[in-house]
């Protein structure tokens, strides 16, 4: 019997897990963004496809330039480091680029006039991974292919998705780590309470400010990169993923890194065991609970802005 | 080891659909292939295969329109469903290239293509804008279902020749437009997908006892299911219904539709997934095991063996719309029927009647229109505006250079597709 029950429900555990951590990732880039910079970015979840797509290259690549050459472990290690090193670096470049270019001209407008302008961005960026990856479905599992499965309970679970979540944890701790113990994490919550009071005790908030905004588009970037051997991209998937990084925002509270997991974790596990005992309901599921929560606490669940 | 198919030889036969007509050619061309005849005795069967081109001096000898055909294609050139858009628009522009090369309709009248998005808020406006405003002579296109049913009946109510190139639904023609004039499809309903599954499931796996299914909720994927159980309880097929799982379209996450069948155990389960849903599925079921002791029957998957050969595991059993497998992928088989549908319609009209067909003569032309494609004998039956096509079946065969189907089975057209004179709904009800 509890064999039975555990068969049944750890897999769900263990894909709500997944889910959550590539809504962490995706999250917390967007409400640091926001809640420190005061920069509500709708094309944020952009950057989480962008890094699919290039980790299909990297991977693509990789394993056409040695694949055939090396042993399993060393081609997986290769892979590691290009899906969380190189491809967080690559759209992090992009995002800093964009950033001078496009964003900074609006960072002054009022939120609406920032939602239209990065809506178009999202459009654009959309349109521009078409014109380099094409509008086919793109795949490449070989990281979770040389990872492999394990048997739970009688039930067979990638090693790629335990992989994923385990980083993310790391991730989450040491971003809880920089914002309560390092200089420029205490810099960066001041800059959120005021950044004008900041730069008048000498400190560059500009390079503050860019170094947080890189912090965040790479883990919008290693979102991707974990997400990719598990499912393909196609274009149009930025839009989905914009609407569950402000489910994200909204449930977990603004600049909240508290907030983020909170809510990513809230939202995996009720769209997974949503998805499997009320199916009829897999999409409205989470905007119920947003709208719950909403009710309930209007600033979030770790929001602390005057509603 | 994966099951292998086991046909009757009645009603699941072993083999490739046969691409000539199933009786001989006279036979044939006596009943529902007068088009043939007429396009035959003419000489103006493939305009773009050179040489069979006409001019007004081989047929009726009518006025040609000097100025050139205005043809709207409409297709998802973005977004999820690009996957079957972009290929048609490329393989149309090709194809009007041919057919131009070649002199253009009746040797003489080029066309003049224009593409457009189907990734539009508003399919029914654009619809109206270009058939009212931009005055297209004829409009190709529709991936979507749901599209189709919403332009379909606009399109009798303005009177234009349209031509559905992909779309399964069989709401199409059985509730969205019961009495057609202008609206014609040149691919085969999902019918032959739905009942030729089930009708697989009947006559060639005997050891299956429970079915599942997972399909995308919306018209489409709800009328495949709706027709696959249907079909099941018409042939009175031995086998339980344990699972029915409709997921949002587009879907990453197929994980927890994953685990409730895996709970579930079916031995086979239908799918009409495709794009990047039915990758996402095929890989994150694939890690999960699910297909150790399931046979997946994905109906119209068979783009994924192009798009990405490395997702798809050896022994999973795929469904082809029509017999065109073998000759190229759906949305050069889909486009080449259609644009060659209308040429072919409007050469048999014009040299019957020995004069330009407009809208209503070529709608008469199109019906029981049949004619030899380069993939295969497209079928309009005469009372008909659908093509019908026989049901295709194999499994995935990983082996070679590319992916290619193992084993294949197929069914006749007339054994998945209703008669005309009836829905597919009373035909499989009379079953």
């Amino acid at each position: 019997m509890v064999a039975q029950v555990l068969s049944q429900q750890v897999p769900i555990v263990l894909n709500a897990l997944f889910l959550a951590s590539v809504l962490f990732l995706l999250g917390t880039g967007l409400s640091i963004i926001y809640g420190m910079l005061n920069f509500l970015n709708l094309a944020h979840a952009a950057f989480l496809i962008l890094g699919a797509y290039v980790s299909a290259t990297v991977i693509t690549e990789v394993v056409s330039a040695v694949g055939g050459t090396v042993g399993g472990g060393v081609l997986l290690v290769v892979l590691l480091v290009g899906l969380l090193v190189v491809v967080p670096a690559i759209v992090s470049v992009v995002g800093l680029t964009m950033e001078r270019t496009l964003f900074k001209p609006i960072y002054g407008l009022e939120d609406d006039y920032q939602l239209l302008a990065t809506f178009g961005v999202i459009l654009m960026m959309e349109d521009g991974m078409k014109f380099i990856w094409g509008g086919q479905p793109v795949s490449a599992t070989r990281p979770s292919t040389l990872l492999g499965g394990v048997e739970l309970f009688g039930s067979t679970f990638p090693l790629w998705t335990l992989f994923a979540t385990g980083v993310t944890a790391v991730i989450a701790a040491t971003l809880y780590y920089f914002f309560e113990e390092t200089r420029l994490g205490k810099i960066t919550l001041a800059m959120a309470e005021n950044d004008e009071i900041v730069g008048v005790a000498g400190i560059d908030t500009r390079s503050v400010h860019l170094k947080v905004y890189v912090i965040g588009v790479g883990l919008a970037g290693l979102g991707g990169a974990l997400y990719l051997p598990n499912a393909s991209m196609t274009t149009g998937l930025s839009l989905q993923f914009v609407i569950l990084a402000f489910a994200v925002l909204v449930i977990g509270g603004l600049g909240s890194l508290k907030g983020a997991i909170a809510a990513a974790l809230l939202i995996g596990f009720v769209r997974s065991f949503g998805t499997y005992y009320v199916p009829q309901l897999a999409l409205a599921i989470v905007f119920l609970l947003m709208a719950a929560v909403m009710l309930i606490k209007p600033t979030g669940l770790f929001g602390d802005i005057k509603a | 080891m994966r099951p292998s198919l086991e046909p009757d030889g009645d009603v699941v036969k072993r083999g490739v659909p046969p691409v000539e007509p199933p009786v001989d050619r006279r036979t044939f061309l006596k009943g529902a292939g007068a088009a043939t005849v007429a396009a035959s005795l003419a000489g103006c069967n493939n305009p773009a295969a050179g040489g069979g081109g006409n001019n007004a001096s081989d047929g009726g000898g009518g006025q040609i329109p000097s100025e050139p055909l205005r043809m709207a294609t409409i297709a998802f050139t973005s977004g999820p469903a690009s996957v079957f858009g972009a290929p048609m628009m490329r393989a149309a522009r090709m194809i009007v290239e041919q057919i131009n090369d070649n002199g253009g309709i009746l040797g003489e009248r080029t066309i003049e293509m224009d593409e457009f998005d189907e990734n539009t808020e508003d399919v029914a406006q654009q619809y109206r804008r270009l058939a009212t405003q931009e005055n297209y002579d004829i409009i190709l296109g529709y991936v979507s279902s749901a599209n189709a049913l919403t332009v379909g009946p606009i399109a009798e109510e303005l009177e234009q020749p349209t031509i559905i190139w992909d779309t399964g639904t069989t709401e199409l023609f059985d509730n969205a437009i019961t009495d057609p004039q202008y609206v014609f499809r040149t691919c085969a309903s999902s019918s032959t997908d739905a009942v030729g599954a089930a009708l697989v499931l009947d006559n060639a796996l005997s050891d299956v006892g429970t079915v599942a299914g997972v399909n995308q909720d919306y018209a489409y994927g709800r009328n495949n299911w709706d027709l696959f159980t249907r079909a099941i309880e018409a042939f009175g097929i031995d086998v339980e219904v344990v699972a029915s799982r409709f997921t949002p379209f587009p879907n990453e996450d197929f994980s927890s539709t994953i685990a409730a069948l895996n709970d579930s155990a079916p031995d086979f389960i239908f799918s009409s997934l495709w794009g990047g849903d039915l990758v996402n599925f095929i890989t994150q079921a694939n890690d999960r095991n699910l297909f150790a002791n399931t046979l997946p029957c994905f109906s119209g998957g068979t783009h994924v063996f192009a798009d990405v050969p490395d997702q798809v595991p050896d022994g999973l059993l795929f469904g082809a719309r029509g017999p065109h497998f073998p000759y190229g992928i759906l949305g050069w088989n889909s486009l080449h029927e259609e644009l060659y549908a209308y040429v072919h319609a409007v050469e048999r009209a014009y040299n019957l009647n020995g004069e330009y067909p407009n809208s209503d003569a070529w709608a008469t032309s199109m019906e029981g229109l049949g004619f030899d494609s380069a993939s295969g004998f497209v079928d309009i039956p005469a009372g008909s505006h659908n093509a019908v096509e026989p049901s295709f079946w194999g499994f995935s065969d990983t082996g070679g250079q590319n992916i290619s189907l193992r084993d294949p089975v197929w069914i006749a057209k007339e054994q998945v597709n209703p008669p005309v004179d009836k829905t597919t709904i009373e035909w499989l009800d009379s079953l």
